[in-house]
């Protein structure tokens, strides 16, 4: 016996009329993703003038140089602590 | 180099620089740059977008149009083999000062800073623009520092806070060379062989971590 072509077609407009409506009955709380900024880019007082940092797409290189001055501030923070 | 997606800074904070970019200027460009992130303002030059390989007068026309603030190097403006000075620069002094001339009310408010190496050179060569803030460098990047810097001290809002003394950053200029340098070393690296950009974020992420240190204090 041939499939009934009809039904096919309902099946899937069932399917996702479901999950359509499922999403906007329930009563749970979405999940929202807040965005944090970066601490490198926000605003900083070096010296008493305010300082935006540059911002952009960066290369690895940068990447990895900004890694390493900030280990190198807290390490020599460190030493200036405990001196 | 790709062009990197860089937000724009206001005009009244942003300082277009107009100078050489070849190897024997990189010292003198780079205090500028350290000098003029430090100072709170944000270098813009033709290498922000193209690393200088393909820059037309229009973009720089329009980057002018930017920046409130302008820094002009003519110290490299020599006659050279062929007989002819590089022109550029001078043009380009011209664009910012025609700007602020004849442009728009905003443009009232570009300043210009015009540097060269020797002082009273122009004297010779471009008479036109005396009366203008006409400083001398002597090709030393310490110089450099003190002269950008006392320039966006002289023209600062009065109720800005106080720029740092030239001394002060002249030092941490040597501060961030002798911390950057040791960073680059193992990767074969120098800093004046740092790219513009990778250069700009260096600097910038070396101010926060000196301001990090500062808070902790």
């Amino acid at each position: 016996m041939p499939p009934d072509p009809n039904r096919h077609v309902v099946s899937l407009v069932s399917e996702r009329s479901k999950s359509h409506i499922g999403g906007m009955a329930t009563t749970e709380k979405k999940a929202t993703r807040t965005r944090r900024a970066d601490p490198a880019e926000k605003a900083f007082v070096y010296r008493g003038i305010k300082i935006q940092p540059v911002t952009g797409r960066r290369s690895p290189l940068s990447k990895a140089l900004r890694d390493e001055i900030r280990k190198l501030a807290e390490q020599s923070r460190g030493e200036h602590v405990t001196a | 180099m790709a062009s990197t997606s860089r937000p724009k800074p206001p005009a009244s904070k942003s300082v277009f620089i107009n100078c050489p970019f070849d190897d024997g200027f990189v010292p003198i460009l780079r205090a500028m740059v350290f000098t003029i992130l430090a100072a709170g303002y944000h270098p813009r030059c033709a290498l922000d977008s193209t690393d200088g390989a393909d820059i037309r007068v229009g973009k720089i026309a329009q980057m002018i149009g930017e920046c409130d603030w302008g820094i002009h190097d003519l110290s490299r403006v020599e006659v050279e083999d062929g007989g002819l000075p590089r022109f550029n620069m001078p043009m380009e002094l011209g664009l910012h000062l025609g700007a602020r001339i004849l442009g728009e009310k905003r443009h009232r408010r570009k300043r210009a800073l015009i540097l060269d190496a020797e002082r009273h050179r122009y004297d010779r060569a471009l008479s036109d623009i005396s009366g203008q803030d006409i400083e001398s460098h002597q090709n030393s990047p310490d110089e450099a520092i003190r002269c950008v810097r006392n320039w966006l001290s002289e023209h600062r809002p009065r109720n800005a806070e106080p720029l740092p003394g030239a001394a002060a950053l002249q030092a941490d200029y040597r501060r961030f060379q002798a911390e950057i340098g040791p960073l680059l070393a193992p990767r074969r690296l120098d800093p004046d062989h740092l790219t513009h950009s990778d250069f700009l974020f260096a600097v910038s992420d070396w101010l926060m971590a000196q301001a990090a240190a500062q808070q902790s204090r």
